[in-house]
């Protein structure tokens, strides 16, 4: 099952490695990861998809937990959270395919950030499923490249990760 | 405020922590603190192995429950630590290692002597960190004995480039530790202490396992008292070995493989599996689907991350044993029921083992076992530690005075675990009962002893043989003996006394309780080389018979 796992801490070198090394070692592939600053000062946050045995993951969180550097741990669903994730694709343009693109992108609310050399870089902040579709969609064309920055996601309502709210 | 160098201010941390003894090996890049040694009131054990000096400071954590600290240079000696923090991490023991690392401008470039022990050791740490500047040195040590103590003890390690322990700074001895994230739960969850008492009240047979944990909390009394009240037979495991009185009659003795036949009878007929600081290894649960099938199951750790790793639990309560099991035999007693639940215990029983007579292990176990006094224990690893752990039942062994590789099964353990022991409790006789392949590992660590005047009374089950090798492929491999045998070309005795002490050899039973007897009566370390002529195995449990 998949699970989005959220981990407030503190900015220090070699965090990254400490909580991927507990992940691995109970042999969950990480399948996505983010990490960036947050409204506290000298605090990051991770967010973490993994697929695996909900009991395994369950103890990894409670591993990750006991590390230092690491202040509070979260697990969000579909109903709790809103969970967003961001995708750039560059696929192979011209003039006679712009309107079809332009509606294609804005129809699934992405935005086209770039055209040079008959190419576009188009940009989408949304849910995996809708980011799925429009892949699906832009195929056709010739994707040159693409990326995706895995999901992140924040509690709906007034629960925060940030202990002190 | 004074400006100090970096190895003034971390030899002043440790005094301030009441560190009296360091083990350490010197190199390059802890010289600076090796310089500056003699002006502090802390006396260095110096070691001919770095994994002894883990073992060591993990010995002396071990029997004093204070915090074990050793120093090694970076490099080699940092990695020849690695097997000694392992040791202490999966024993849960309480060490600080302290490591030199090569100049800040020369790290990452594989400089000379160069190693990310830090990256190394993240596994087997409870923290690791490096310092990066002489004003680290006092929160990060202070930082580091916190953490290794409390909540679920364990190994701390610090790594120190050498130009930082000669960089000056300001000396603020007040400076904090910065434990943020850090807040071990330590009172037990009200709700759940009482639904434990509601399950407990109801069971029909309830049994207590015991582990570790007890001895590390200081919880042996409440252990006991609840047993009492519920007339409920005790149990350890292996790392639980010391935790109970030998005077205690419904104490069953270990559980798990190599486990008594009555503790796996005790276990069958429970309702109600009461376990306390005891992580359910794999070798003291046997089969995870069998022993959960067994009874409910309460379970107390300090350790959030220990509930429900491997066994399903009906009570999980997290927190301090001791504090849990006060507030928990608090409960019990007032309820008036409690009294008439007085049931019939049933009494540890000479168990019918046969061991063969003569010079066989468990035949001098049973003669030192036999002898009066409050030593000190340690074992190796092997079949002498499983005989050791079944048969060593002084009433003289007092908590957490049993030490023994568990967790890690690190052989070579324990020479050095004994001598830190020793120097803890210099008063204390320390008997080592180790094999002839495990004492080979670390015997260096006699010019150790002989060196600081550390008596340590070694008793080697001389069976050359890895013997528990031997006894896995008798048992698995259809005792095809491959690589298990050593020939008769070491002479044990003449090797002690090649580094200053002395030993016997002895062949006959009825010389071992005299050799043992000089050996606690020596002001030096005696090897008592006995040479085994039994090649017994030592049974097995399981849930089928
Ligand atoms: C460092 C290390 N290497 C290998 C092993 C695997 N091993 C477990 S017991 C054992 C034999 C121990 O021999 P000895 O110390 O003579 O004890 P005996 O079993 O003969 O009593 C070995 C090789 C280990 N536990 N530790
Ligand atoms: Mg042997």
């Amino acid at each position: 099952m998949q699970k989005i796992i959220s981990i407030l801490v503190e900015d220090r070198p070699g965090v990254l490695m400490r909580i991927a090394g507990l992940f691995f070692r109970r042999g969950f592939n990480i399948e996505a990861l983010s990490v960036g600053s947050t409204e506290i000062p000298g605090k990051s946050r991770f967010t973490i998809t993994v697929d695996g045995d909900e009991a395994v993951l369950e103890q990894v969180r409670k591993q990750v937990q006991k590390l230092l550097y690491v202040h509070r741990t979260a697990e969000h669903d579909h109903k709790n959270s809103q969970l967003r994730e961001y995708a750039l694709i560059k696929v192979k343009f011209s003039n006679k395919i712009k309107t079809e693109v332009f509606h294609l992108v804005e129809f699934f609310g992405g935005k086209v950030l770039d055209i040079y050399d008959e190419t576009a870089i188009i940009e989408i902040a949304e849910e995996e499923s809708r980011i799925d579709m429009l892949f699906e969609r832009l195929e056709p064309y010739g994707i040159i490249e693409s990326l995706r920055t895995g999901k992140v996601s924040m509690f709906r309502g007034t629960r925060s990760i940030n202990p002190q709210k | 405020m004074a400006k100090m160098m970096g190895a003034d201010i971390l030899l002043k941390v440790l005094t301030n922590q009441g560190v009296s003894t360091i083990f350490g090996y010197p190199g390059g890049a802890t010289l600076p603190i090796y310089d500056r040694l003699e002006d502090y009131n802390i006396r260095h054990i110096l070691v001919r192995h770095e994994q002894a000096a883990a073992h060591m400071a993990d010995g002396y954590a071990r029997v004093s429950g204070e915090v074990g600290v050793c120093l090694a240079t970076s490099g080699p000696g940092a990695t020849n630590l690695v097997t000694g923090i392992a040791t202490a991490y999966l024993d849960s023991s309480p060490i600080v290692v302290i490591t030199g690392q090569v100049e800040r401008r020369f790290l990452g470039t594989d400089a000379f002597q160069e190693v990310d022990i830090v990256g190394i050791t993240i596994p087997i740490t409870k923290h690791n960190q490096h310092i990066m500047s002489a004003a680290d040195i006092t929160p990060a040590l202070k930082t580091a004995f916190l953490l290794a103590k409390s909540g679920r003890p364990g190994p701390v390690l610090l790594d120190i480039p050498k130009d930082v322990l000669t960089e000056e700074t300001e000396y603020d001895p007040d400076i904090e530790a910065t434990l943020e994230g850090y807040n071990p739960i330590i009172a037990g969850h009200g709700g759940q202490i009482k639904k434990a008492a509601n399950l407990l009240m109801s069971a029909k047979s309830p049994v207590i396992v015991v582990g570790g944990g007890v001895i590390r909390s200081g919880a042996t009394d409440e252990v006991v008292e609840l047993s009492e009240l519920l007339s409920a037979p005790v149990m350890t495991t292996l790392m639980g070995k010391s935790a109970i009185p030998q005077s205690v009659e419904h104490y069953l003795g270990m559980i798990g493989m190599h486990g008594t036949k009555q503790a796996m009878d005790a276990l069958k007929s429970a309702d109600v599996i009461f376990a306390v600081g005891a992580r359910f290894g794999d070798r003291a649960v046997l089969s995870y689907d069998k022993f959960s099938n067994l009874a409910k199951f309460v379970q107390i750790d300090i350790d959030p991350a220990e509930i429900e790793k491997t066994i399903k639990v009906d009570i999980p309560i997290v927190g301090d044993a001791k504090n849990i099991l006060t507030k928990l035999i608090e409960r019990l007693k007032g309820d008036d029921s409690i009294k008439e639940r007085k049931r019939e215990l049933v009494k540890r029983g000479i168990e019918l083992y046969e061991f063969d007579e003569g010079m066989s292990i468990p035949s001098i176990i049973e003669i030192l076992s036999g002898m009066e006094g409050d030593y000190i224990v340690a074992t190796d690893v092997g079949r002498h530690q499983i005989w050791a752990a079944r048969y060593y039942n002084s009433a003289g062994l007092g908590t957490g005075m049993f030490l023994t590789s568990g967790g890690l099964g690190t052989m070579g353990f324990g020479l050095p675990a004994s001598i830190g022991a020793k120097v803890a409790y210099p008063d204390k006789k320390v008997v080592l009962i180790t094999g002839d392949g495990s004492f080979m590992m670390n015997i260096q660590e006699l010019a150790t002893s002989s060196q600081h005047n550390i008596p340590v009374v070694v008793i080697i089950m001389n069976d050359h043989h890895l013997g528990m090798i031997r006894q896995l492929q008798d048992t698995f491999y259809d005792g095809k003996y491959i690589e298990c045998t050593f020939p008769d070309n070491v002479d044990f005795v003449e090797v002690a006394r090649g580094m200053g002490l002395d030993g016997v050899k002895v062949t006959d039973i009825n010389d071992v309780k005299g050799a043992i007897e000089k050996g606690l009566e020596s002001d030096s370390t005696f090897v008592i080389d006995c040479i085994i002529d039994s090649q017994q195995n030592i049974p097995y449990q399981s849930y089928d018979k």
